[in-house]
């Protein structure tokens, strides 16, 4: 029991530590950009024009909106802040930066999860039909179709699906995140391509798979099938390559959910990360950076128990591990 | 908060009395057959926008369209630049244009129930005063305002530090729409939310869908329209709802297929494929303002001479780089568009010689370089144009002028910048050309962009604010661009701002001058 309190410790003090990296990084690099929040908000040149910029005294704004301390005041309010679980406010809004997450965040969850859900069993079944059919027509293309996708840039994908299935055919909508027909394109561009990424990992994994000496010569004398081989296996093999990029195609998937909510006009975390870094509002870009480090740092978490599960020698080793 | 004694009346000498004797408005495009129909929905998008519809932020043009049927104004600005009764029945400008007095309609409500009075007139401006940087458009606009008074309960009474003819045009807008006492109570942060926005316009807003846009419902006991609307009563639209679509051509599209009804900010080749859309109109007179083009840093090297600013002007050949724009640009035809109340036709100081270009740039000195940029003094004329991302679809146009200035050797170099970005460029003065835009149908909106740089410009800038007379602002803004134009502090291009393209079924006979939609009398076709 000691050593598994002794490796969640461990891990949940990696967690804080990737945690305030991240948030310590983001932080110094986002004050390289140009401009601030406060020349961001008080309006376009459109109203507002060059002689007006240069009278408008906003020292008064800068400093109610904390900007006008030094940057070492800033950093250690920023961190302690984190440490109590406030994260501020918008520099342009105003608003608390954690309402700001909670009303971006279960739309984009949804849209990730209910993609991702999706996409593995799509990226297996496309990957097995990259190698078991007997047609070597078929399995050629079922083999190409993934990097193909994959080579397609999200945007223009997201912008076909609106103009083929919902403005020429008019089955969805075009726009929003109302309602479960809004889910269905953005869904569907998301899975695609977490699943084209999954099945080229999985696909290399399977040929090599098959081609070594247990599956392509022990299996068969046995009297085991091709299909059966496969799934037996090669599948939970071939899955462990899988499982190593499965934490990076998990931040492409976010990173594809981001394009996919602005082709789509969907409330999410990739409209206020657009929009925020474009505002200079760096309370939101941090809060939003602390999101994604948490996620990161739960996936991979994941993944650590993923191996454990697909590997019995692994779970052995950290037991004799745990008793040294 | 200091309180003016109650004898303002006594104040009026030579008042001009501009109040409402300004009936017909001076637009005939929009001149509407067949009758309203009553019901329906209005399916609207604009670029750009986000959560919050609060008046006094919503400064861009294409977002505070469905700002107008929230919130009324205090006066209707007519599209001849007249001014027409509206909240307030009459009102009274002294003759500097610093004290203007206003007389409130006593049977206004808010939505919420509260009373529209001379308190609630003073809390909603108030708010915006205190507020600081945090409503930089609605203060610039506002001036110098040292007091707000209200001598009984619907007379109201601003009073200026400094002389501010276009007080009027700013009290008609969106941006200074009056807003109910509890909103005016509310911290900035708790506007930007969205519903909090209470007003007394002829739609509600009902629902609001966070960043996705937001829905507005009639009022049906709206009855306070301006004195110019053909309907007095409530709106006949059911409801408007608006789609903040993100990408300009997901949103044209969606304009064909009938999505949506109306739509602002268009990419050049929709907007010339609705030109010739037999379903769908696009308005083709420019939004009044200023006309777009390059705005010169008169403190950048090179750009210190009028003689190097005139040249680049010469060097512009205005019907290539029209030609390479969509189908509804125009030439321009002073510093001013032509459909801004105070545009006066000076086409001819818009001129295009490139033999007389180079003579001026051989006898500044200015000789050709090895790499094809002339230079004097090791200082090249190469120049950087800076811009928002609003006008990247400008950027082929752009190219023209680019490519026609290389020919006389300078170089051009552009680019857009966050927001951010491009006012901290333009507050420092690290530039040489800027996006020059403005949309505000007022004699004073080259002032932002072209004051504090020549006395004498800004001699007729503060004439401008201090004469509350149309005619005689029109003679001044004639001067200001007159000035702009011969010393090249501004590089015109086209006369063209973002217009609104609708379907043919959508109908907005009533526009005030800003060209922004009067959503009470707007109706939509049954199915």
């Amino acid at each position: 029991m000691t050593e598994v309190v002794r490796t969640v410790a461990a891990k949940l003090a990696r967690a804080v530590v990737v945690i305030l990296a991240a948030y310590s990084a983001s932080f110094f690099l986002l004050f390289v950009l140009p401009g601030d929040a406060v020349l961001a908000r008080i309006g376009t040149t459109d109203t507002i024009g060059s002689a007006d910029v240069a009278d408008l005294d906003l020292e008064l704004l800068r400093a109610e909106v904390g900007l006008s301390d030094d940057l070492w005041t800033q950093y250690t309010n920023g961190i302690t802040g984190l440490l109590r679980g406030d994260l501020g406010h918008s520099l342009i809004t105003e608003q608390p930066v954690t309402e700001l997450l909670g009303e971006v965040l279960p739309n984009t969850i949804t849209l990730t999860a209910l993609s991702l859900v999706v996409s593995v069993p799509l990226g297996f079944a496309l990957a097995v039909l990259a190698v078991n059919p007997r047609s070597r027509a078929l399995r050629s293309f079922a083999s190409l179709l993934p990097s193909a996708y994959v080579s397609l840039p999200v945007f223009w994908v997201g912008i076909l699906f609106v103009y083929l299935f919902s403005i020429t055919l008019g089955w969805f909508p075009s726009n929003g995140s109302q309602g479960v027909a809004s889910l269905v394109l953005p869904t569907a561009v998301l899975s695609l391509l977490g699943a084209a990424q999954f099945a080229q990992v999985l696909i290399s994994g399977l040929r090599t798979e098959l081609g070594s000496t247990y599956a392509a010569v022990t299996a068969p004398a046995k009297g085991a099938g091709r299909f059966h081989t496969l799934y037996r296996h090669c599948l939970r093999n071939a899955s462990f390559p899988f499982l190593a990029v499965f934490g990076l195609r998990i931040g492409q998937l976010l990173g594809g959910a981001v394009v996919v909510e602005m082709v789509f006009s969907r409330t999410g975390l990739g409209r206020l990360m657009v929009d925020s870094v474009k505002a200079v509002d760096l309370t939101v870009v941090l809060g939003l950076v602390v999101v994604l480090a948490g996620v990161y740092v739960v996936v991979n978490a994941l993944v650590d128990v993923g191996y454990l599960l697909l590997d019995p020698r692994l779970r052995r080793r950290n037991v004799e591990v745990g008793h040294d | 908060m200091k309180r003016h004694p109650r004898v303002l009346t006594a104040v009026v000498a030579a008042c001009l009395a501009l109040s409402g004797c300004a009936a017909g408005a001076a637009g005939g495009e929009d001149t509407e057959s067949g009758s309203p129909v009553r019901g329906g929905v209005l399916k609207y998008r604009a670029a750009g926008g986000g959560k919050s519809f609060d008046p006094a932020t919503t400064t861009g043009y294409g977002l505070a369209v469905p700002v107008r049927g929230l919130v009324d104004s205090l006066v209707f600005n007519e599209q001849d630049g007249s001014f027409a009764p509206w909240l307030a029945t009459d009102w009274e400008v002294n003759e500097n244009a610093t004290r203007y007095t206003f007389t409130l309609r006593q049977d206004v409500t808010f939505s919420n129930g509260e009373k529209l009075d001379a308190a609630a007139v003073k809390l909603s401006y108030q708010a915006l005063r205190d507020g600081g940087a945090k409503y930089a458009v609605a203060n610039q606009w506002i001036g110098a305002l040292t007091s707000i008074t209200t001598p009984d309960e619907h007379t109201v009474v601003f009073d200026l530090a400094k002389p501010n003819s276009s007080f009027l045009q700013a009290a008609s807008s969106t941006v200074l729409g009056i807003v109910a006492p509890r909103t005016s109570a509310l911290p900035f942060e708790q506007r930007q939310e969205g519903l909090g926005i209470i007003g007394s316009g002829p739609f509600v807003a009902q629902e609001s869908r966070g960043e996705e846009g937001y829905t507005l419902v009639r009022r049906e006991d709206y009855a306070w329209a301006p004195e110019p609307a053909r309907n007095q009563g409530p709106a006949y639209l059911d409801r408007i709802e608006v789609h903040n679509i993100q990408d300009n051509s997901i949103a044209a599209a969606e304009l064909r297929s009938g999505g949506l009804d109306l739509l602002h900010n268009t990419e050049p080749a929709d907007k010339t494929e609705f030109a010739a859309n037999p379903d769908i109109t696009i308005r083709r007179e420019p939004l009044p303002g200023s006309a777009l083009g390059f705005a010169a840093n008169v403190e950048f090297p090179g750009l210190d001479d009028p003689d190097v600013r005139r040249a680049l002007s010469l060097a512009i050949d205005r019907d290539a780089v029209i030609a390479r724009a969509s189908a509804i640009d125009i030439p321009p035809k002073g510093a001013y568009t032509a459909s801004n109340p105070y545009f006066t036709d000076q086409s001819d100081k818009i001129r295009t010689d490139v033999d007389e270009a180079t003579r001026l740039l051989d006898e500044a000195g200015w000789a050709p370089g090895s790499d094809g940029v002339r230079a004097r003094d090791g200082e090249r004329l190469s120049f950087e144009l800076v811009y928002s991302p609003s006008t990247i679809s400008h950027e082929p146009n752009i190219a023209v002028v680019q490519s026609q200035w290389k020919d006389i050797g300078v170089e051009l170099r552009f680019g857009s910048l966050t927001q951010a970005e491009l006012n901290q460029r333009l507050q420092s003065g690290d530039y040489a050309f800027s996006w020059g835009s403005g949309t505000r149908p007022d004699a004073d909106v080259l002032r932002s962009t072209y004051g504090g740089i020549n006395p004498e410009l800004d001699t007729v800038f503060e004439q401008i604010l201090a004469e509350p007379d149309i005619a005689g602002r029109r003679a001044l803004a004639a001067r200001a661009s007159e000035i702009i134009l011969d010393e090249a502090y501004y590089l015109p291009l086209y006369d063209f701002i973002q217009p609104l393209a609708y379907r043919n079924s959508t109908h907005l006979p009533l526009l005030e001058a800003t060209h922004i939609p009067w959503l009470g009398d707007a109706w939509v076709d049954g199915p």
